[in-house]
């Protein structure tokens, strides 16, 4: 689904004394199954945005066009737009009701009038996107599991409304190195296989910079920097002025760029960090 | 729109006025004594009198009219079903109109006025009690106000203790209830649509997440307060002084000439105007 | 007294239960946990014991029980049952001490992550602990948040306070003196960070990994690059390297 959005504007209160503008003015279109890294301090206003396209929010001002359709229009049915753009919001786990897995994760596809006979089928098919198996968790109360398998439950929820666009804010929080890593590679995996178009938001460089083909980046309601990991990393000076800082391996590598060391801009990886920087250092010696 | 934004009732507004610096217990006490006076004002130049007055505390309070006024709308219907019940239903007075069952009076006219006038009031002067006074200090007066009676094995202080979390708490879980609906809603929750069962699921989604968190919360709170050696009541200091200024006993004397001032002005024949 | 150890291991490792065990929340099964020679099982000894070792918990909502941050701050010296006066100087000293000193009237819905959770560490402080316990204290806030909490505790380790944090973010390790890593309820490594770091393998089981500052430095001293092994900071990585390049 190709997404735009053109001079997005809002206003918390307008009009009030606790007036506060949110977004301003903000522009930018993403490509179908793009993955989007939307990065930003906290009151940048991430949250808003992802509101608006969800259609949570209506702007102030400006559009969003989904496919064309303008979806700011008043007259627009908001739900088609959230079955079109899912969002899972911060501690999606925080928000699991149901007394079974499958009837928590059937909510969604049932509230937008999916038949019977396939709302079971969209639910496994939900469980194992996340790599969850419907047989054993399908009728175990989603209180009972862990933490990690919580939020693949309540992520499922959202798949099985079957989204062109997933939204994620957010999605990694609280939780230990083993079950980020899992998370981000089902997300990973969800891009590559089922080509979803998918905007992670976050406040955490690392994993943005890790899986994202475009970033953008958010401070204090301006789009202030846009463009590919290598582009971002290039800009250490603008990253910093928003509040964020580089990943642990760009900012060492961008450190030494401006002592002296020649490095080329496309690293990701430690080992090979190491064999450039090691080149560098004999190639000073010869 | 934030729930916090229309819930003004209970909520602080940090300052510097007298209103802000007197006594709580003082505050309390006359904020009861206000709200008895309310129910023996019969006449209009009593409600004026009393008016004016609210205005003149509404100014020393630096609180703006507004935020007051918007403590009011989530109570207007409660204030305009008053006004229509006792308009249709009047116990006395001449009729002026009758149709069925209804019959509206020229005193009914009067009562249902004053009526609606004395609810307004009365959630004006306790929104006002709560703007200036930190809910701690409430609590904390309550629990002085009404120590004697522990005598009677009413546990006080427990009481104001869970009053004073009750409170530190509503704000949270107003954003926390803003936060569950709206991801119901982006999962297609009816909630603002759709029959009345289909709107009751659409709350149990909301409901029960909401409820979970809230014992959650409980729990980590109470081993909170266990670890920063939290054991009731007994041998505990306080913080805040409950001392009385002098402006306690301005207030206090301000506030009886303002009871018999609108009392005066309640009773004083027409003629007189 | 003084040191600054950190708790390392993933989710269900038993890092929480041991912290809770440290102050009397939870009561050891078989063992003895002694606080200054006070035996945590002896109920007697738990009010001294949890005065002696603070708490900061991982939700910063769920741990503040004051309307008003000094009121929060001042929370469990009512409970010691501190005098007044001393009560007033001991919270102003220690909101000063964690910077937010200028908030002492705000409410706490209106804070940041970080602010709740340095008024926590005020609350704890004032009730003059020798050791403080974080159960993963920074876990829930913003890289903003934990950068301020992690100063504060840099500035605490300075003044001689014990620190025990409990984490599972590596960068957060760097700051201690000591390490400690469990898994599944054991202690399976411990020592200095260099020494810990060391052991990529086990980390690597107990799905842990290095800090990238340290796996580079590793993987440079592997291809033969003459870097100390002590390195654990981004500029002191970078210096060495700049050094290395002019002497070569």
């Amino acid at each position: 689904m190709h997404i735009e959005a053109k001079h997005l504007t809002y206003v918390y209160g307008p009009g009030l004394p606790w007036e506060k503008r949110a977004l301003s003015d903000v522009s930018f279109s993403i490509e179908s199954g793009e993955f989007i890294g939307l990065i930003g301090e906290t009151g940048s206003g991430k949250s808003t945005l992802v509101q608006i396209l969800n259609g949570l929010l209506r702007p102030t001002e400006g559009t969003i066009l989904l496919d064309g359709s303008d979806i700011s229009d008043r007259k627009v049915n908001l739900h088609r737009i959230r079955a079109q753009v899912g969002l899972v919001f911060q501690f999606p786990e925080q928000q699991l009701f149901a007394e079974t897995v499958s009837e928590d994760v059937a909510f969604g596809p049932k509230n937008l009038g999916v038949p019977k006979e396939e709302i079971g089928k969209r639910v496994d098919e939900a469980l194992l996107k996340v790599g969850l198996l419907p047989q054993s968790l399908r009728d175990r109360s989603p209180f009972t599991l862990s933490g990690g398998e919580k939020r693949l439950v309540s992520i499922a929820g959202v798949l099985a409304m079957r989204p062109k666009v997933l939204i994620l804010d957010e999605v990694t929080a609280g939780l230990d190195p083993k079950g980020k890593k899992e998370i981000l590679a089902r997300i990973q995996l969800l891009h590559r296989v089922e080509k979803a178009t998918i905007i992670l938001v976050s406040h955490d460089m690392d994993e943005i910079a890790l899986l994202s083909q475009r970033i953008l980046i958010l401070k204090e309601g301006k789009l202030i920097l846009e463009g590919s990991p290598v582009e971002i990393f290039t800009r250490a000076q603008d990253v910093r002025s928003a509040g964020l800082d580089l990943p642990t391996l760009p900012r060492i590598l961008s450190d030494l760029r401006c002592r002296g060391f020649q490095l080329p801009t496309a690293i990701f990886e430690i080992g090979e960090a190491a064999r450039w920087i090691r080149k560098e250092l004999f190639r000073a010696a010869v | 729109m934030q729930l916090s934004d229309v819930v003004t009732i209970g909520q602080y507004i940090p300052g510097d006025s007298v209103l802000h610096r007197m006594d709580p217990r003082v505050k309390l006490i006359l904020n009861t004594l206000l709200i008895v006076l309310l129910f023996f004002v019969q006449r209009v130049t009593g409600y004026l009198f009393f008016l004016a007055i609210l205005l003149a505390l509404v100014t020393t309070s630096h609180i703006s009219l507004r935020y007051l006024w918007r403590g009011l709308k989530p109570i207007l219907f409660l204030i305009a079903f008053t006004f229509i019940v006792q308009l249709l239903f009047p116990t006395e007075g001449q009729p002026l109109w009758q149709w069925w069952i209804f019959r509206i009076t020229d005193l009914g006219v009067w009562k249902a006025c004053f009526m609606s006038l004395r609810l307004a009031l009365l959630v004006f002067v306790t929104t006002l009690l709560t703007l200036v006074t930190s809910p701690i200090d409430l609590t904390d007066a309550l629990d002085r106000l009404f120590s004697f009676l522990k005598v009677l094995r009413i546990p006080v202080h427990e009481i104001a203790m869970m009053m004073t979390i009750a409170l530190r708490f509503i704000p949270t879980l107003l954003e926390e209830t803003d936060k569950i609906i709206k991801a119901q809603i982006s999962r297609g929750a009816p909630l603002d649509r759709g029959n009345l069962f289909r709107r009751m699921r659409g709350f149990v989604s909301v409901l029960i997440p909401l409820f979970v968190s809230a014992f959650r919360r409980a729990d980590e709170l109470a081993q909170a307060m266990e670890a920063r050696c939290y054991r009731g009541g007994e041998g505990r200091t306080r913080l805040k002084e409950m001392r009385l200024h002098i402006a306690d006993l301005w207030a206090t004397v301000l506030a009886l000439l303002f009871c018999a001032g609108t009392l005066a002005f309640n009773w004083m024949p027409y003629r007189w105007l | 007294m003084g040191d600054f150890l950190c708790v390392l291991g993933p989710n269900g490792s038993g890092k929480s239960t041991f912290g809770r065990l440290l102050n009397a929340l939870l009561i050891p099964t078989e063992g003895e946990v002694l606080v200054d020679g006070l035996d945590t099982r002896d109920s007697r000894n738990t009010w001294a014991i949890r005065q002696r070792v603070g708490m900061v918990f991982q939700n910063p909502d769920n741990q503040i029980v004051g309307t008003q941050v000094e009121e929060d701050v001042a929370f469990g010296l009512e409970n010691l049952g501190i005098p007044r006066q001393e009560m007033q100087q001991r919270v102003e000293e220690n909101l000063t001490r964690v910077g937010m000193l200028s908030y002492r009237q705000h409410p706490p819905h209106l804070l940041s992550g970080g602010q709740k959770q340095r008024v926590a560490i005020a609350g704890v402080l004032a009730m003059q602990p020798q050791s403080i316990v974080l159960d993963e204290a920074t876990s829930l806030l913003d890289p903003k948040g934990r950068l301020e909490v992690r100063k504060i505790l840099v500035q605490l380790h300075r003044e001689g306070v014990t620190l025990i944090l409990i984490t599972h973010l590596m960068e957060e390790a760097l700051l201690a003196d000591k390490l400690v890593v469990l898994n599944e309820g054991r202690i399976v490594l411990s020592g200095s960070p260099q020494e810990v770091f060391g052991q990529s393998e086990m980390l690597r089981q107990c799905h842990l990994e290095a800090p990238t500052v340290v796996r580079l430095t590793q993987a440079l001293r592997e291809q033969s690059v003459a870097l100390p092994n002590r390195i654990l900071q981004v500029e002191e990585l970078v210096d060495e390297l700049c050094i290395l390049k002019r002497n070569i």
